[in-house]
């Protein structure tokens, strides 16, 4: 069941202190709360909330995209950033998501359903927050 | 005052009874310390861990006292040459080198990012 699957993966993360949740509008998605940013350097927020879309059939499906809350000035400076992927509603905010893809040609490995997931993605979306243009 | 003599021997022999005692308990909590400091040892030995990326690696995923920043990209699965890692505490974000040696605090946090990140354009 990758609802379960998904909640042992934030559970991994949940140890060394990161906080993300499952949160469902009519779909489901992830948000990770405070990750860490290289905004200082630029004068901007250095930590910032992401959401990101569980993919319809997940685990088999890589995970893809990752969006920052709507109108964040990070999002500009993100890879991917000015190629909206959607707005969505989710958590109590609007989230405008962004073309970055780790497991296909973003930067990252070929998607592995046995070795990656929600705790893994976490690496891609710290690397994406670190990498500001 | 000559009457005095026998009082002050037997207070010296009484000090010395007492210094004898005293020297034997303070041996006796150095013996206890050092049992407790090869039992906290040899626990964090046992319990040595690190967190990369929010994420709890232990000895047997290769962790050890002394590690490179290219073990602790290792860790994570990025290759060293796309690999940038760093300190991961509020006030310390330092870059460590791929080279470099740290030595292992327990529960210490790192974070290890791509050089490498690419988006989608609009086609």
């Amino acid at each position: 069941m990758s609802r379960e699957r998904i909640l042992r993966e934030l559970a991994i993360l949940s140890e060394g202190g990161q906080v993300a949740e499952l949160v469902n509008n009519g779909r489901d998605y992830v948000i990770y709360r405070d990750v860490p940013t290289d905004g200082s350097r630029l004068g901007l927020p250095t930590m910032s909330d992401v959401i990101v879309p569980v993919p319809s059939g997940y685990p088999a499906p890589p995970i893809d995209l990752a969006g920052l809350p709507h109108g964040s000035a990070l999002l500009p400076r993100t890879k991917g950033g000015q190629n909206s992927q959607g707005i969505v509603q989710a958590g109590g905010r609007t989230w405008q998501l962004a073309s970055y893809h780790p497991h296909a040609n973003g930067g990252g490995p070929p998607w592995d359903q046995t070795k990656h997931g929600f705790h893994t993605y976490l690496d891609h979306i710290i690397s994406w927050l670190e990498r500001l243009a | 005052m000559p009457h005095d003599e026998p009082h002050q021997t037997h207070d010296e022999a009484e000090l010395r009874r007492e210094l004898g005692e005293l020297e034997r308990e303070e041996k006796e909590i150095k013996r206890e310390e050092e049992v407790i400091k090869r039992e906290l040892e040899e626990r964090e030995h046992q319990d040595l861990h690190i967190f990369v990326n929010r994420r709890k690696f232990e000895r047997g995923d290769g962790v050890k006292r002394e590690m490179t920043g290219r073990e602790i990209a290792g860790l994570v699965g990025v290759p060293p040459e796309n690999a940038v890692v760093r300190y991961d505490l509020p006030h310390d974000k330092k870059e460590i080198g791929l080279d470099e040696i740290v030595h292992i605090k327990n529960g210490e946090h790192f974070l290890v990012t791509r050089k490498i990140v690419e988006g989608g354009f609009v086609a």
